[in-house]
């Protein structure tokens, strides 16, 4: 039903994931797994009649704690191994509409303060080498389900990407005895032109690097490796530069702004990861209000990414979005 | 409950309640208590910064 499979080409693991689909009863065509249980209704994923912000275990996990065997025999070449981990799901707000662009700062302040604590919790498991906070969002990048929530997968290992950003981290302080991403955060400081919005703790950029137009990159100014590493100051911090950012993105095409978000901590496998440093990256499919980036053969073939903007241009154009964050006015946004 | 440094102050205490779903599943409703996650007197407690300061930070 779920296992990893190794990739010895690239290697990596490749998770499985082939779970039955058929459902004994069928809910409403207008239906919300994720919206509050209405007296009377059609129950939801959520029992409840309203609720704050809500976790529960996904109903068809790619990874879980204590996962079946795998289906196939393993080899040399080929090892396999079970899916071990958790997969959760976040419901971000019990109103559908919403999205975190929409909710108040205080609502996402609350959100990264769940983060923390999941991240403290999963990360503390024995399978958990490292949790993985992401947001899939908007049609575009093939999301169905449009009430506002995000994933955790806890991770029997550090996932490629992050073992790559360790990697550099790592030998980037070998040769310069400078944490990288404290560098880069430096550099972006200094030239300005992609810097798109700022506070105390954090600083949102389109990188110099930036594989997508709109890719922006939120650094912790603190040299730190997780969420529970940060003061209050700096969650509060955080919550508000996500929320300038997200709005900021809406405010570009006036639509509501596709993205993959992610959070990049340290692993959570007891090793020690103090070159590390604690960011956020987004991924928005969009290149225009109509026209989406797709990998392609070189992006998904050769790992070459080919992004046909200027980050300078981009984060101007995204930096004009920016409004200040304001704490206190209670209520949604309409 | 985990609580992270300095959560207690002024953000509300967050709680959780844990479940469990008819199929198994832990389901955990998470509040906060107090007042909403943040508010005006938190914001004014920074220092002011400078109007230099202020122009480079925007949110
Ligand atoms: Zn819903
Ligand atoms: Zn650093
Ligand atoms: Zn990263």
């Amino acid at each position: 039903m779920s296992e990893l499979r190794w990739n010895p080409l690239l290697g990596e693991w490749v998770a499985t994931a082939t779970h039955r689909q058929g459902r004994t009863f069928l809910p409403p065509a207008d239906f919300c797994p994720l919206c509050p249980t209405k007296p009377g209704g059609f129950p939801t994923e959520v029992p409840e009649e309203t609720y704050d912000i809500v976790v529960f275990e996904n109903r068809f996990p790619s990874l879980r704690p204590a996962p079946p065997p795998p289906a196939v025999e393993g080899s040399g070449l080929y090892p396999v191994s079970p899916g071990a981990g958790q997969c959760e799901v976040i419901v971000y707000t019990p109103h559908h509409t919403s999205t975190l662009a929409d909710e108040p700062v205080e609502q996402v302040y609350k959100l990264v303060r769940v983060w923390a604590d999941r991240f403290a919790e999963l990360g503390a498991e024995p399978y958990a080498d490292y949790v993985f906070i992401f947001e899939n969002k908007g049609e575009a990048i093939g999301v169905t389900l449009h009430h506002p929530h995000g994933q955790i997968y806890a991770y029997p290992f550090t996932p490629p990407v992050v073992a790559r950003e360790l990697e550099q981290s790592r030998s980037h302080m070998e040769r310069t005895g400078r944490c990288l991403v404290c560098d880069i955060t430096g550099e972006e400081r200094r030239d300005g032109r992609r810097v798109v919005a700022e506070n105390d703790s954090f600083v949102a950029v389109i990188p110099f690097f930036a594989r997508y137009p709109y890719e922006v990159h939120v650094y912790s100014v603190r040299h730190l490796q997780a969420l529970t590493d940060m003061s209050e100051a700096e969650l509060r911090d955080l919550a508000s530069v996500l929320k300038a950012m997200t709005s900021a993105f809406d405010r570009l095409f006036g639509l509501s702004f596709p993205y993959m978000m992610v959070l990049h901590q340290r692993p959570t496998d007891g090793g020690s990861y103090e070159h590390y440093h604690f960011h956020v990256e987004f991924y928005p499919p969009l290149r225009t209000a109509v026209k989406l980036k797709y990998l392609a053969g070189s992006e998904a073939g050769a790992g070459v990414f080919i992004n046909d903007t200027l980050a300078e241009e981009k984060a101007a154009e995204l930096r004009s979005k920016v409004e200040p964050v304001v704490w206190g006015e209670g209520g949604r946004a309409a | 409950m985990t609580e992270g440094p300095g959560q207690g102050e002024g953000g509300g205490r967050m709680r959780e309640r844990r479940t469990t779903l008819e199929d198994g599943r832990y389901l955990i409703y998470y509040t906060f208590d107090g007042e909403d996650g943040g508010g005006e007197g938190a914001a004014s407690e920074r220092p002011e910064p400078s109007e230099e300061a202020e122009a480079e930070r925007n949110v």
